[in-house]
């Protein structure tokens, strides 16, 4: 029995202890977090926090957002594409840039995170030129996410500070309403303006190649106001508005020169230059990692090199029309009857711009490629090599359906299987962009000396003649409409296939002029057999015959539509201007559509 | 002591102290007890004379029945039936009671009266009354129960050859749906219990029930990890009788019981069955003539012209009618699936023990891949002395399972059957030898099933789980009735889940044909496919334990029986995952790092979590007639800031029997037991992620920028919860149940009928609609929405018994259910719209617009067009061939109002076609007839009131690299103008919801059955073998409509079909 009592004591003695309360149980924390007050107070960490910031931001090729609105080559007369912008019918929702909920990989989601960065680096302790870097960095792509939306919409909320949006209480306070587009353009400004201020005009690392300096973000509010001059947002011409831009390029010209910047001395290797590339302003980094985690691979070069020299291919064929817009080696237009040189649709590719051929690559040209220096492009019809009886297009796969492709920043050295893998950094903003930015502005202003003296530098640095009068094959004496034209033109071969066509036809209002009731063309190119040419051997000299005699011999030109569904129909006045998507104002009633698309909010105020 | 360990790092910490003091409290009690024990056995009482006393059991046709067990009532002292159902058994004095039972008998308990043999006969047991109902932290009887619990029927998915425990559920129960695990091997069912909601989405509970395994709550995966013959019972808590469970218990419970030993002589049984599973159908695809023409019909729409390449010309077309590749029916063939199980149990009234292993094999229906699992289960219960019994158990398992590593495109365990079913027939799988290349890019359409299944790419799981339970109670000497009870659970599971892939050369070829589209002629160029190119693993573990102390008081006093049980409960769980892969493996080097050649990269991930309880439960009845139970938790979760840890759950649940009312006893006949109940809970779920209150950063691998060269890219800090909300607490439902239970005519006839309320409010929701997007980040979850469900569930059992040898059951249930959604995320835009559901059921039904027809000529087009003048289908012009609906308004204007109707089809023009979308109504229908020995049944279930349609991977359009089912080949061209399907090119007008796509929703089918013949047991005796009983079974037999003339009756037809399984299969007990 004592045994037994002894047992009762130490079970209950047991039970009472356990059933204590001990809320150590519950005393746990998040081992798979971080708190922000770590990050913040430490510049290596709060750099890999910019360093985010920087991915969620910056622009793909062809200076894709990211976001909803794809690549703009094929919504221009640069290239074919088929979608609802070329065939008119465009809804309302279909724009979904603005966004269509709540994520944080949206506009609205990028610029969250922006918000909070400056918020939780401006709490922190680090010293305040170092903060002030920082700061100055995340601001420059806060304007850039505004940018990417005002010249879509319109003026739209800004949003300044992270939104706390829990709780009914807080959450109203969220709704807000559209801003100007006036004041979304200084908005814009002046982020910018606090971004110049405080970022160095070159950053001493090398390895900090690609981060914003001030003469970026000189360079790109000269971008930004030179569109809010141009008549999408300025449709009176008011001239203050040309002299703002005239201002932000000059000061970002001033900025970018002191501290080494010019025009490349190549118009082709300015592409594969990397670090300290004089040409580059604002750049994305690509690497030629593997690696899931690690890569990041500039998937332009496979999408766009012919399929066979790599594993995608075939986008991005340039169209007829752009092949016809290049000038000729003196500067002036093909056809044009005071060019010392005559163009002929036969012979293209003769006495041209030195740009066209570092730009498009067509059948019979020598185009370095996977390593071969000499490299010969074939897109004929004709006898094959597989089959020599048999008449068809000779390219082994996914051929050309223009006969041409875009060799623009093609590595001319990676292997078939590294295509994919190549790491030429997209430059956004180039030098020679600035040029132009000044030299519209100052057109804009009416200031034309200035424009020319831009000109001739893109010309010269080109390879254009300079002509008996040192005019590269400009027009003497031009009016400044005809100026606003040459530079417009200037850009279209300079920026081709840069992604910048489509803006500045929109910004300008020239989309419909340029497209509507057309079909981009295309050439077939067809081989005929001559005693000296005999097919059958054909596949096997090519390479080593005179292009010139082929043309005039051997080659028949066809053109052909490459819009074979329809008539191109930009519709400008919706598109200026594109909607709200539905489910945005839905989410946030405030919210008004424009005037363009049956609301009432007017994006010129 | 407990406090004295500060460690706040060291999550077992306060598990240490506390359970060093359980266990030094339990070892002093036992090493007392184990000395104590002697002497009581040795004649601590006066011996009695013991008296030899032998009988035999039988059934009601008077076939012995081995191992009932046979006690001494009010002891635990018993025997058990051999296989011609003799028991011997040593009385001490020749006037005891003993009582008989057998699962599926009535328990019976006859009075010795000093005779030494006598022959008892078992009744079957139908009703059930008197069965033992598991329920939260203990039992009680079927007769007594005052909450919604169902239960399984263990004889009904003893055989099932699926590979999760989950799928054997499937139609067992009203109010308990199962979906899948029927399909793709190694994927278990998953279960809800009454349609619950989840608004939260961030929550890992999901809309499931919580899994409680011997009283332990568990995961999903550790109860799919059960072998069905290693469990005792299943019981399933719809109502308020989950309050026990507080805040977990929301969304319905899972019991379950594992098998214990039982007194008797060793019992040894075996189970096993072997089985082949098929497709029910493989989805029909269009033929690689079918697929070509049908881009032709598309292009030329398109206007491109018959010289242009894309166009397949007449020879390419002639080839390929005489050269079609299925390549689905290449790689498909029927899978094997087998499955063992052993246990044996036995003991005297101080020891009992069970042991069991068991194993199950799926093959898939492509080679290469499968899955497995072992389990094992060892218990022994001990009777340490009087009035302390101890307890310790054993169980584990490992689970195998291996998919294909399908990287390319974005990585879906489904890409298999993708790939193979889109691929185009026209495209061979080999020429030459060589495999073909099929598309450029690095993406979906360029993947060779047949060369990775050849490389042997595969993703692995490997899980294997420890679990220990040891458990003492105590029968505290000084109250009669109360007990103290402490129960210790560590679980520890490991996982290793394994990617192996490499990279494979496929082979483009120069091509014939005219337009070349015949795979053929020269190799042009050998093209390297990635298909990951990776080792990669995860190992993890997970750390838990549960420690429960009980204080329990069972009494009658007269007519009155009260009980009572208070309980702490405290969880702690540590869990460790980490990742490393290493990338560049080398071809036909072995599948592991050590034939990798490129970078690597390693990341982990920590977690730990905790659960604190403090419960208590009072009953009372009074002559089993007046029911009464009440509940109250109160718990503590990791998940909320720390002031709002703690929810309190009170429930009262109530009973009245009728039956046992002496004016309804004497007065009415037909009905030998009637009960009305009802419960009232309120309880919650804490469905929402953890730190869900803290705002924190993490680092993120693959979202750094690049700068300075071609460096790799960096690790970043990114927000990892943008947007905390700190008072996020315990969401509530509170929960109604009312129900009768009733027996008629001699018990032949029961009937269950239950009706429940559920309201949910409170409920943590992640809004995103309702909030600006302006904000930018997801939205924490937060206390908001409120959702009432409410539905019906009646069960009716029918027993007959048509002579001696012919009897059969018949168990069907009917359940119904709705909701209706009071406050939930609705967009400010939307609301009193027709797109407002507030007020509404969450299913609203079908979305879609309204469908008038097919232009099927230029005369219909210019007909309507007369009278619908500019009228455009998503901004193009009607043309032959479309497909066109009613224009319903017009715009939103800027007030939030839609315009009139404008003449135009717009996203503004769609409405809820059908009042419902999926079922919300089922009848279950499970039948068994016995003749003799002979016994069959089936699972059968039709539900219905809901509007299917055909999927969207269905409708889209077929590409040059992608296929689509067979009834794209009947569509509109000019000279098929009367075709079944509108004209491919026209994508936009097509392929969205409208009654075109309509079909029935109309499902039913029989799920299993099962034949099985019992061997007599004269036969079987011969052999000295006490039971041998053969079956065959079938999962998914037929399903008796299928509205879908490409794919069966469930699922994408882009996705792993539903297999039938049939089997064969052998018990044997020794």
């Amino acid at each position: 029995m004592k045994y037994i009592s002894l047992a009762t004591l130490g079970l209950g003695l047991g039970a009472t202890f356990l059933l204590g309360s001990c809320e150590q149980v519950l005393d746990k924390q998040n081992l798979s977090a971080i708190e922000g007050s770590l990050i913040y107070n430490d510049s290596t960490l709060a750099n890999l926090s910019l360093n985010y910031v920087y991915e969620q931001n910056l622009p793909n090729w062809f200076g894709q957002s990211t976001i909803g609105f794809g690549n703009p080559t094929g919504l221009s007369d640069e290239s074919f594409s088929d979608n609802a912008f070329m065939q008119g019918t465009v809804q309302q929702s279909d724009v979904t840039d603005f966004g269509t909920g709540l994520s944080k990989d949206n506009n609205y989601g990028k610029i969250r995170t922006i918000n909070m960065f400056i918020r939780d680096v401006r709490a922190g302790s680090l010293p305040t030129g170092t903060k002030n870097r920082l700061i100055g960095q995340a601001q420059f792509f806060r304007a850039w996410r505004y940018f990417d939306l005002v010249r879509l919409y319109g003026g739209v909320p800004l949003v300044f500070t992270p939104l706390n949006g829990v709780g009914n209480e807080a959450r109203d306070l969220t709704y807000l309403p559209r801003n100007t587009t006036t004041q979304t353009f200084a908005a814009i400004a002046a982020d910018l303006d606090s971004a110049a201020a405080v970022l160095p005009g070159k950053w001493a690392n090398s390895a900090d190649w690609g981060h914003i300096t001030k003469g970026a973000a000189q360079a790109f509010k000269g971008r930004a106001l030179l569109y809010a001059a141009s008549p999408q947002f300025n449709p009176s011409d008011n001239a203050a508005k040309w002299q703002a831009a005239y201002d932000a390029s000059l000061a970002a010209r001033t900025t970018l020169l002191a501290n080494g910047a010019r025009l490349h001395t190549s118009y082709d290797q300015l592409w594969f230059q990397e670090n300290g590339n004089p040409e580059a302003v604002m750049v994305t980094g690509y690497n030629t990692s593997s690696g899931d985690q690690t890569r990041k691979n500039n998937s332009y070069d496979n999408s766009t090199r012919p399929a066979y020299t790599g594993t995608n291919g075939g986008s991005n064929v340039p169209t007829l029309e752009m092949v016809q817009a290049y000038p000729m080696l003196d500067g002036k237009k093909p056809g044009d009857a005071t060019s010392k040189y005559t163009y002929s649709l036969q012979q293209f590719y003769k006495n041209r711009d030195p740009r066209f051929e570092k730009t498009i690559a067509y059948n019979g040209s020598t185009w370095p490629l996977n390593g071969n220096t000499g490299y010969r492009l074939w897109t004929y019809v004709g006898p094959t090599a597989s089959n020599p009886n048999v008449i068809a297009n000779v390219e082994p796969s996914k051929p050309s359906n223009t006969s041409f492709y875009t060799r623009k920043a093609i590595s001319p050295t990676a292997s078939v299987s590294d295509a994919m893998y190549v790491g030429t950094d997209w430059i956004e903003i180039r030098y020679a962009e600035v040029l132009l930015n000044v030299a519209e502005a100052a057109c804009g202003i009416n200031n034309l000396t200035e424009g020319y003296t831009q000109l001739k530098a893109i010309r010269a640095r080109a390879g254009i003649e300079a002509g008996t009068d040192g005019n590269y094959g400009l027009k003497p004496g031009m009016t400044r409409a005809e100026m606003f034209d040459a530079i417009l033109y200037e850009r279209q071969i300079e920026f081709a296939f840069e992604g910048k066509r489509f803006w500045d036809l929109r910004r300008w209002d020239k989309l419909d002029d340029v497209l509507n009731g057309k079909k981009r063309k295309g050439l077939t190119i067809t081989f005929k057999a001559t005693t000296a040419v005999p097919a059958a051997t054909f596949t096997a000299t090519r390479d080593g015959l005179n292009l010139d005699n082929l043309y005039t011999n051997n080659f028949t030109i066809t053109t052909k539509d490459v819009d074979t569904k329809y008539n191109l129909n930009w519709r400008e006045a919706p598109y200026r201007f594109f909607g709200i998507p539905q489910a945005a104002i839905d989410n946030n009633p405030k919210l008004l559509q424009n005037t363009t698309w049956n609301g009432s909010f007017d994006p010129l105020q | 002591m407990a406090h004295s360990l500060p460690s706040r790092r060291r999550p077992a910490g306060a598990t240490h102290s506390r359970l060093a003091a359980a266990l030094i409290a339990s070892s002093a009690l036992l090493g007392a007890q184990a000395a104590q024990a002697a002497p009581v056995a040795g004649g601590g009482k006066p011996a009695n004379v013991l008296v030899a006393f032998k009988g035999r059991v039988v059934d009601a046709k008077g076939q012995p029945i081995p191992g009932v067990t046979v006690l001494i009532k009010g002891t635990k002292t018993g025997t058990s039936t051999d296989a011609n159902g003799i028991f011997n058994f040593n009385l001490p004095t020749g006037k005891e009671t003993l009582i008989f039972s057998f699962v599926g008998y009535k328990t019976q308990e006859v009075a010795v009266n000093g005779r030494s043999t006598l022959d008892v006969s078992l009744e079957e047991d139908a009703a059930a009354l008197d069965d033992v109902v598991v329920v939260g932290y203990g039992t009680q009887t079927r007769a007594t129960l005052t909450g919604a619990v169902a239960t399984v029927d263990m004889k009904q998915i003893q055989d099932l050859p699926v590979g999760s425990l989950s799928a054997t559920l499937q139609g067992q129960m009203p109010g308990v749906g199962v979906s899948g695990g029927t399909s793709r091997p190694g994927q278990p069912a998953q279960i809800t219990v009454r349609n619950p909601n989840s608004l939260a989405k961030d929550g890992p509970q999901g809309v499931g029930p919580l899994y409680v395994i011997d009283n332990v709550v568990r995961s999903q995966d550790d109860f799919n990890l059960l072998d069905q013959s290693e469990v005792e019972s299943i019981s399933v808590l719809k109502d308020a009788s989950a309050a026990i469970y507080g805040a977990r218990g929301g969304q319905g419970v899972i019991l379950v019981t594992t098998k214990r030993g039982k007194i008797g002589a060793p019992r040894l049984s075996y189970s096993g069955s072997v089985g082949v599973a098929d497709a029910t159908r493989l989805p029909s695809m269009m033929s690689g003539l079918q697929h070509a023409q049908y881009l032709n019909d598309y292009n030329t729409v398109a206007g491109v012209a018959p010289s242009n390449s894309a166009i397949y010309t007449q020879d390419e077309l002639d080839y390929f009618a005489q050269n079609n590749t299925n390549w689905l029916k290449e790689a498909w063939k029927p899978a094997v699936t087998q499955r063992h199980a052993l246990n044996m149990s036995g003991g005297t009234d101080r020891v009992t023990y069970f042991a069991s292993a068991t194993y199950n094999k799926q093959n898939a229906n492509f080679d290469n891949i499968n899955s497995d699992r072992w389990t094992y289960r060892a218990s022994a219960d001990v009777k340490v002395a009087r009035g302390l019994n101890a307890a310790l158990s054993v169980s584990g398992g490992l689970g195998n399972s291996r998919m294909y590593f399908l990287k390319q495109g974005q990585e879906n365990q489904e890409n298999d059957m993708r790939s193979l079913l889109y691929t185009p027939q026209f495209a061979p799988m080999y020429v030459n030898g060589l495999p073909v290349y099929l598309s450029s890019g690095t993406g979906f359409d360029a993947f060779h099933f047949f060369e990775v299944q050849k490389s042997d790419n595969f993703t692995s799981q490997r899980n294997t789980t420890l679990n220990v339970q040891a458990s003492a109670e105590y029968e505290l000497p000084f109250l009669k009735g109360l007990r103290a009870r402490v129960v210790f659970n560590k679980n520890m599971a490991n996982s290793f889940g394994k990617q192996y892939g490499t990279k494979y050369n496929v082979y483009q070829l120069t091509m014939l044909g005219d337009h070349k589209h015949i795979y053929g002629g020269d190799v042009l160029k050998t093209v390297t496919l990635n298909n990951g190119d990776r080792v990669r693993l995860n190992p993890s573990y997970s750390d838990n334990y549960q420690l429960n102390g009980y204080l329990n008081y069972d009494n009658q006093f007269g007519k009155h029986h009260v009980s009572a049980l208070a309980f702490f409960e405290q969880q702690e769980t540590h869990t460790d995952l980490t990742t490393a892969m290493q990338e560049g493996v080398i071809i036909g080097g072995l599948p592991n790092m050590s034939s990798a050649t490129g970078g690597y990269t390693a990341t982990e991930v920590e977690t730990e979590s905790g659960l604190l309880s403090y419960v208590g439960r009072l009953n009372y009845d009074y002559a089993n007639k007046y029911l009464l139970e009440f509940t109250i938790r109160r718990d503590g979760s990791t998940r909320f800031a720390p002031e709002y840890r703690f929810g309190v759950f009170p429930a009262v649940s109530a009973g009245w029997v009728i039956s046992e009312e002496p004016f309804f006893k004497n007065s009415v006949r037909l009905v030998d037991f009637l009960k009305v109940r009802g419960s009232l809970g309120f309880l919650g779920t804490d469905n929402t992620k953890s730190y869900n209150w803290q705002t924190n950063y993490s680092l993120a691998t693959g979202k750094g920028a690049v700068f300075g060269g071609n460096g790799d890219r960096p690790l970043v800090f990114m927000a990892n919860n943008a947007l905390a909300n700190r008072a996020a607490r315990w969401d509530n439902i509170t929960k109604y149940n009312a129900g009768i239970d009733a027996r008629f005519l001699d018990n032949r006839l029961s009937l269950t009928v239950d009706g429940y309320y559920d309201h949910a409010y409170n409920m943590l929701t992640a809004l995103s609609g309702s909030a600006p997007l302006l904000i930018g980040a997801a939205l924490p979850s937060e206390n908001f929405g409120i959702i009432n469900g409410f539905g019906t569930e009646v069960s009716v059992g029918w027993n007959g018994r048509i002579t001696n040898d012919l009897s059969f059951r018949l168990n069907s249930f009917f359940s119904w259910n709705d909701n209706k959604q009071v406050r939930i995320d609705v967009p400010r835009g939307q609301l009193n719209t027709f797109l407002d559901p507030t007020g509404q059921s969450s299913d609203q039904g079908v979305l879609g617009y309204r469908y008038l027809g097919m232009f099927r000529t230029d005369d219909e087009v210019k007909a309507f067009v007369a009278t619908h003048k500019d009228y455009k289908i998503f901004g193009q012009d009607p043309k032959p061939g479309m497909l066109y609906y009613e224009d319903i308004r017009g715009l939103k204007n800027a007030d939030g109002t839609y315009g009139a109707p404008d003449g135009v089809i717009t996203d503004a023009d769609v409405e809820y076609l059908t009042p419902k979308a999926s079922n919300h109504y089922s009848v279950g229908f499970n039948p068994s007839i016995t003749y003799k020995s002979l016994n069959i049944s089936a699972t059968m279930g039709i539900s219905w009131g809901g509007q299917a349609t055909v999927e969207g991977s269905a409708r889209s359009r077929a590409t040059a690299t992608a296929n689509r089912p067979e009834f794209w080949a009947d569509h509109w061209t000019k000279d098929n103008p009367n075709a079944s399907m509108p004209a491919p090119y026209y994508v936009a007008t097509y392929d969205v919801t409208s009654a075109f796509w309509f079909r029935s929703s109309l499902s039913a089918g029989v799920r299993n059955a099962n034949v099985s013949y019992t061997i007599p047991t004269a036969l079987t005796n011969r052999i000295s073998v006490s039971s041998v009983r053969v079956f065959f079974q079938a999962t998914n037999l037929f399903n008796f409509f299928n509205p879908y003339s490409y794919k069966d009756y469930s699922g994408a037809y882009d996705s792993y079909p539903t297999l039938r399984t049939l089997s064969f299969g052998l018990n044997v007990g020794l």
